[in-house]
């Protein structure tokens, strides 16, 4: 049998295949798990009914002599993707119709042998980093769950880290998935922009939305981005050309010959401790392995939070005007006020913006000639407890809004790939991410330095103790 | 020469828009939780609009530009 506090993704998928364990089994076993933690977690929104018919499918394709890359994988599907036959709720109540098709990346998961476990909890329309949502609960942090689990993808960052699922599909428009992956301590792959599909999914900001995989290691990473990624003709966004070998780019023994830039002037200001002595010592594992370091000085944030802003605001407002009218009283006041928000925003604002940020990413461009990845602390602190708003520095009460995605929506708005994995844990045993980062398509390389940095530590297979969130 | 700041928002200012634009019905006491967010809003969009306000950009369609992966 398999144990699903150890296995990855890839493993399941060998053994179904070889038929020593049956897609049933693993699905029964994921289903368990969430039955006993679930409740005081809140992972799920809902479930899928049909889970154990779907891994019979999976079992009947390998029985007539089917290799699925997938076979058997248990997923996690964040409620702002449809899955044909569940309810879309995006975490809202002024949603929740049922689905009558897959969401691209569903449809690719599901036809490589994935079963979908359920809809994995956001915040409501995917426009917050808590997760905290007061229509189906707040998500909790398995490594203390009086802590955030960080958002929107946080549902998907709890079933990884708690063995509900081995899999997860997300969504990253200022960090959504890396921010999770992070304070869950698990991995997460923000993905370039037109590298995955978003069709089939709830928009929050078109030209910044992104959709990818959530997993516990960067190989099980790279075995859901080679089916999740390429084009599609149902979102005219996604690139033209074919993706390349992400399984075969994990192969390596060291890092020399990588150059990694070190932004020191905004990502490694004011770090928690915990979090600044955690990142450098995953530096100097980078560097025993061969990366060379080269200190970056990193373009001031402010236009950049700016245009990030500006644009998301008033493309939130866009998408969801006419639910705002229509619907004003079922939102949560406080995302109500965030999807209104974006009318006080003029046509020239964001416009500006987006000029800006063709000026940023040009900038980013130059910046990236002298480095191959930049490395950094995927947020400045560690997950924080789920009433706060503000984190204690020094003198001063700082916005929690500016702390987590600082480090973050950089990359949304410049469209570039941004990996985050563990790379330690605090004092109080809460876990740290690392963020690396990319040129644009450059995946494959985000997958290598992470699979390498996962041989040379343990952190990727630390799991929360649960025994105490027991439900049964 | 540097751009005096745009005047804020006033919680009047608020409601009207919200009301002319006939886009949504913001109440007096919305509009003290929402003055400070668009008030917010405008100082990042400035943020954003100062580095391209020193030069003349033709009016192009937008179009996301990443470098070519080489």
């Amino acid at each position: 049998m398999i144990d699903l506090t150890t296995a990855t993704a890839r493993e399941v998928a060998t053994n179904v295949n070889a038929r020593r364990v049956s897609a049933v089994e693993v699905t029964r076993a994921a289903l368990e798990r969430i039955e006993q933690f679930n409740p005081r977690l809140g992972a799920f929104i809902s479930r899928n009914p049909s889970a154990i018919q779907e891994a019979e499918g999976v079992d009947r394709a390998v029985a007539g002599g089917k290799a699925l890359p997938l076979a058997g994988v248990p997923l996690a599907v964040k409620d702002s993707f449809h899955v044909a036959g569940l309810r879309t709720t995006a975490g809202s109540k002024v949603l929740g119709g049922v689905a009558d098709h897959d969401a691209t990346a569903v449809a690719r998961l599901r036809a490589a042998g994935c079963v979908v476990l359920g809809k994995s909890s956001l915040h409501e329309f995917a426009f917050g980093f808590t997760n905290r949502n007061p229509h189906f609960g707040d998500a909790r942090n398995p490594w203390d769950p009086t802590r955030i689990p960080g958002g929107s993808s946080g549902g998907n960052g709890i079933a990884l880290a708690s063995s509900m699922a081995l899999a997860a599909i997300g969504g990253d428009t200022g960090g959504s998935i890396r921010m999770p992956a992070a304070l869950c301590g698990v991995a997460g792959l923000k993905v370039t922009f037109g590298r995955v599909s978003r069709a089939g999914g709830i928009p929050l900001s078109w030209s910044m939305d992104t959709v990818g995989p959530m997993a516990r290691n960067t190989g099980d990473l790279a075995a859901l981005l080679q089916v999740m990624a390429g084009p599609d003709k149902d979102d005219p966004t996604t690139h033209p050309g074919a993706p390349p070998d992400y399984l075969k780019s994990l192969a390596g023994t060291d890092l020399r010959g990588l150059r990694i830039g070190l932004p020191h002037n905004h990502f490694f200001e004011n770090l928690e401790p915990d979090v600044a002595s955690a990142t450098h010592e995953a530096i100097e594992v980078l560097k025993k392995l061969g990366a060379t370091l080269v200190d970056v000085p990193f373009p001031s944030i402010e236009p950049v939070r700016g245009a990030h802003r500006t644009i998301i605001f008033s493309e939130a407002t866009a998408a969801h005007d006419d639910l705002v009218r229509t619907h004003a009283v079922t939102f949560d006041p406080e995302i109500l006020r965030l999807l209104q928000a974006g009318h006080f925003l003029s046509a020239p604002q964001y416009l500006a913006a987006q000029q800006a940020r063709r000026r940023i990413v040009a900038d980013y461009r130059n910046l990236w000639k002298s480095f191959d990845v930049l490395v950094a602390p995927t947020s400045p602190i560690a997950a924080t407890p789920i009433e706060a708003t503000t984190f204690r520095r020094g003198d001063q009460d700082v916005p929690l809004v500016l702390l987590y995605l600082d480090h973050t929506l950089p990359f949304n708005l410049t469209g570039q790939p941004a990996l985050s994995i563990p790379c330690g844990f605090t004092r109080e045993g809460l876990p740290v991410g690392l963020q690396i980062v990319g040129r644009p398509f450059d995946e494959a390389l985000l997958l290598r330095v992470g699979a390498r940095f996962e041989e040379a530590t343990s952190w990727h297979a630390r799991r929360p103790p649960l025994d105490r969130l027991k439900t049964n | 020469m540097a751009e005096p700041p745009r005047p804020p928002f006033t919680r009047d200012t608020l409601v009207r828009i919200a009301r002319e634009q006939g886009r949504f019905a913001l109440s007096a006491a919305d509009a003290d939780a929402i003055l400070e967010l668009a008030n917010g809003l405008q100082i990042e969009a400035d943020n954003a609009a100062r580095i391209v306000r020193a030069e003349i950009e033709p009016a192009t369609e937008y179009k996301l530009e990443l470098w070519p992966h080489d």
